[in-house]
C-alpha cells in the first residue's frame, strides 16, 4: 500500500515536472512574441546593425572606395522590421525572403556619387559587382538566420505540438492523480513541488558549470550574441520557477490547525 | 514543530525521487548528454593567455623556437626602393590586413628556409607601389629575432588561381609578397601583384 | 631473491614494452605529413598544411600519450574510409561520417589540444592559450575535397570536429 502510494507521489511529480517545464518552453523558447520582446530588450537589432557594418568595414580597405561607400546603406528601423518577419517565419514556417532591394539601391547610389566624385570613368564592371555582393552577402548573413538554421523551422512546429500534447497529457495525469489521493493531496503537491525545484535547481547549476554561455561564439557576433541571450534568459526563467516552486511547496506544508472545542 | 517534520519528510520525499530520477537519465543517456555538451563547448573557448613567451630563435641551429601566435606583431617590412614600411603580423585575416601586411599561416617564417608569402591591401602605404620596383631592390625584413634582407628576382601579375598553386617547399629561402590588381582598381578584381625576392643577407639581434 | 629477480624483470619488460609502443612527437609528424593510398587513391596533406602540423607539434608539448592516442585514431579513420571503399569524402555514407566525427570528438576530448569552430572561422588553440591559426570554413571546404586524409590527419591533430562536420 505504502510503496502504491509512492509510487502514485513519484508519477504526480514528474507530471508536475514535465508539464511545468513544457509550459515554460512553450512560452519563451516556441513563442515568436516572446523572443521579439527578449531581443528588443537586450538592443539586439543595434548590435546587429553595428556588427554588420563593422563586417562591412573589412572589406573596403580590399576594394579601393572609402568609408563614403557605406553611408546609410542601412537603418536599425529595416533590421528590425527584417528580423521580426524572419523570426515570424521561422515559427509558422513559412517562407521569407530577405529584402535586400533598398541596401542595393542605396549601395550603387553611394558608388554612384563615389564615381562622380573622383571623376573615375574606366572600371571592371565584374571587380564592383564582386564587391557589391560581398556587401550584400555580410547583410543576408548577419539577418537571414533562416537560411542558417536549415530545417529547424519544420521541426519548431512539429516540436510545439508535440509540447502542447505533453502539456495537456501531463496536465490531465496530474489532475487525475490528484483526485485519486484523497486524503494525501497536499502531501503529494508540496513532494511534486519541491521535486519540480529540485530538478530546476539542478538543470539550472548543470548548465551553468558544464556549458561557458559567455563566451559562445557561433557564426558571428550577432548570432552569438542572440544564443547567449536567449540561453541566459531560459535559465533565469528555470532558476524563477524552482524558487517558486519550492516555496509553494513550503506553503503545502503547512496545516490547518484544528480548533479544540 | 510538526510543520518541520512535514517539510523535511517531504522533501526528503522529493530529494530520494530526483536522486533515483537522476540516476535513471545518467545511465539511459549518458553519453547522448555528452556528446551535446562536447558539441556546444566547441563552440565555446576563451583563451587562458598565460604569460605570452616572446618570439625566439636557437642563435646556433637557427631554428625558432616560439613562432608569434596568430595576429602577433613581428616584424617591419621596409622596401628604401618605395620608401614604406609596413608592419608585419603572423596570419592574413582581413582584420590583420586593415592593420599592416599579413604573414600566410602556411608558409615558412623568415630564417627557415622555405617560403615565405605575405599579403598587404593596395593601399599607399601598404603595396600600392609594388610594381614600381625593379629587379635587384631591396626588401628587408626587420624582424623580433632578427633582419633578413632580400633582393627583388621576379615581379608579374598573376591571377588568383595560379597564386594558389604557389608551393611552400624548404628548398630555398624565397619571398613572396602580393597584393591585390590593378592598383587604383574598384571592387574585388581576380588579379594579383607578385613579387618574388631571394635571401642575401641575415644578422641575428642578441 | 628468484621472486624479486622475476618481479623486477616483468616490471622492466614491461616499461620496456611501453617505451617501445609511446609515440613520440617526431614520429607522430611523420604519421601526419606522409602520404596514403586509400582505395587506390594517394592523399597527403598540402603543403601548407604540412607546415602547420610541423609548427604546431614543435611548438606545443604533445604528450606521448596524446601522440599516441592521436596516432591510433588516424589509424582508425584510416579504416573506416578504407572499408567503405569511397574515393571521395563526399561519397562517405551518413554512417561513415558520424564515426569519423566521432573519432574527431574524442581526440577533442582525449588530449589536451583545443579547437573552437564557428560556422564562418575555425580557430585553433596553442596549449599556452593564445591562437595558433585561424581559417575561413569556406576556405577548408574549397581546398579540402579530395584530400580526405590532409582533413583527417589535420583533424585528428588538432581534435576539430568541425571540419569534417562542417563538410557534411
Amino acid at each position: 500500500m505504502k510503496i502504491k502510494k509512492t509510487l502514485y507521489f513519484f508519477l504526480v511529480s514528474c507530471l508536475l515536472t514535465v508539464f511545468l517545464s513544457s509550459t515554460l518552453l512553450l512560452m519563451t523558447l516556441l513563442n515568436s512574441r516572446y523572443m521579439m520582446k527578449l531581443f528588443q530588450k537586450n538592443n539586439i537589432y543595434e548590435i546587429i546593425a553595428q556588427s554588420t557594418l563593422e563586417e562591412m568595414h573589412n572589406y573596403i580597405y580590399q576594394s579601393g572606395f572609402n568609408e563614403e561607400v557605406l553611408t546609410s546603406l542601412f537603418t536599425k528601423e529595416e533590421i528590425e522590421k527584417s528580423f521580426k518577419e524572419m523570426t515570424k517565419s521561422i515559427y509558422k514556417n513559412v517562407p521569407f525572403v530577405l529584402d535586400t532591394k533598398v541596401l542595393e539601391r542605396n549601395l550603387e547610389k553611394n558608388i554612384k556619387i563615389i564615381l562622380e566624385k573622383n571623376n573615375i570613368m574606366e572600371y571592371e564592371e565584374e571587380a564592383l559587382n564582386n564587391f557589391k555582393k560581398e556587401i550584400i552577402d555580410t547583410y543576408k548573413n548577419n539577418i537571414d538566420l533562416k537560411s542558417f538554421l536549415g530545417n529547424v523551422p519544420e521541426y519548431i512546429v512539429i516540436v510545439k505540438n508535440v509540447i502542447i500534447t505533453i502539456v495537456m497529457i501531463s496536465g490531465i495525469g496530474f489532475f487525475f492523480i490528484y483526485l485519486y489521493l484523497k486524503n494525501d493531496r497536499k502531501k503529494a503537491i508540496s513532494i511534486s513541488l519541491f521535486f519540480s525545484g529540485c530538478v530546476f535547481f539542478s538543470f539550472y547549476f548543470f548548465i551553468k558549470a558544464s556549458i561557458n554561455i559567455e563566451s559562445i561564439q557561433f557564426f558571428n557576433e550577432c548570432i552569438s550574441k542572440l544564443i547567449v541571450v536567449l540561453l541566459n534568459n531560459l535559465l533565469k526563467q528555470f532558476l524563477g520557477i524552482a524558487i517558486l516552486c519550492i516555496f509553494c511547496g513550503l506553503l503545502f506544508c503547512f496545516e490547518k490547525k484544528r480548533e479544540v472545542l | 514543530m510538526k510543520t518541520l517534520e512535514a517539510i523535511v519528510k517531504r522533501f526528503a520525499i522529493a530529494f530520494f525521487f530526483f536522486s533515483l530520477t537522476t540516476t535513471l537519465v545518467y545511465l539511459g543517456c549518458n553519453k547522448k548528454i555528452s556528446l551535446y555538451i562536447r558539441t556546444f563547448n566547441n563552440f565555446t573557448y576563451v583563451p587562458q593567455e598565460k604569460e605570452k613567451k616572446p618570439v625566439a630563435i636557437n642563435l646556433e641551429t637557427k631554428e625558432i623556437t616560439h613562432y608569434p601566435y596568430y595576429g602577433e606583431k613581428f616584424g617591419i617590412i621596409k622596401i628604401p626602393a618605395i620608401d614604406i614600411q609596413v608592419n608585419l603580423y603572423h596570419g592574413d585575416s582581413l582584420e590583420i590586413l586593415k592593420k599592416g601586411a599579413g604573414h600566410y599561416s602556411g608558409s615558412y617564417f623568415p630564417s627557415e628556409g622555405g617560403t615565405i608569402l605575405i599579403a598587404a591591401h593596395n593601399r599607399s602605404e601598404y603595396f600600392k607601389y609594388l610594381p614600381k620596383l625593379k629587379l635587384d631592390d631591396e626588401i628587408i625584413i626587420d624582424t623580433t629575432y632578427g633582419v633578413f634582407t632580400y633582393k627583388i628576382i621576379d615581379g608579374k601579375v598573376m591571377k588568383i588561381k595560379e597564386l594558389e598553386k604557389i608551393r611552400f617547399t624548404q628548398e630555398k629561402e624565397t619571398l613572396v609578397l602580393y597584393t591585390c590588381y590593378p592598383m587604383n582598381a574598384l571592387g574585388f578584381t581576380n588579379e594579383r601583384y607578385v613579387v618574388y625576392a631571394s635571401l642575401t643577407e641575415v644578422s641575428y639581434e642578441n | 631473491m628468484k621472486k624479486g629477480l622475476f618481479i623486477a624483470l616483468v616490471t622492466f619488460l614491461v616499461l620496456g614494452f611501453n617505451n617501445v609502443y609511446a609515440m613520440s612527437k617526431n614520429d607522430l609528424e611523420e604519421k601526419l605529413i606522409k602520404s596514403y593510398t586509400i582505395n587506390g587513391t594517394t592523399f597527403q596533406a598540402s603543403d601548407s598544411d604540412i607546415t602547420k602540423i610541423k609548427r604546431y607539434i614543435k611548438q606545443n608539448d604533445i604528450s606521448e600519450s596524446d601522440a599516441d592516442y592521436i596516432s591510433k585514431k588516424v589509424d582508425e579513420a584510416i579504416d573506416i574510409i578504407e572499408e567503405s571503399g569511397v574515393k571521395s569524402l563526399n561519397e562517405l555514407t551518413k554512417k561513415d561520417r558520424e564515426k569519423l566525427v566521432s573519432i574527431c570528438n574524442d581526440v577533442s576530448e582525449h588530449t589536451a589540444i583545443k579547437v573552437t569552430a564557428s560556422k564562418k572561422t575555425i580557430t585553433i588553440y596553442n596549449m599556452d592559450g593564445t591562437i595558433f591559426d585561424e581559417f575561413d570554413s569556406e576556405v577548408v571546404k574549397k581546398t579540402g575535397t579530395t584530400n580526405i586524409l590532409l582533413m583527417t590527419s589535420v583533424v585528428s591533430l588538432i581534435g576539430v570536429a568541425f571540419i569534417t562536420r562542417k563538410k557534411f
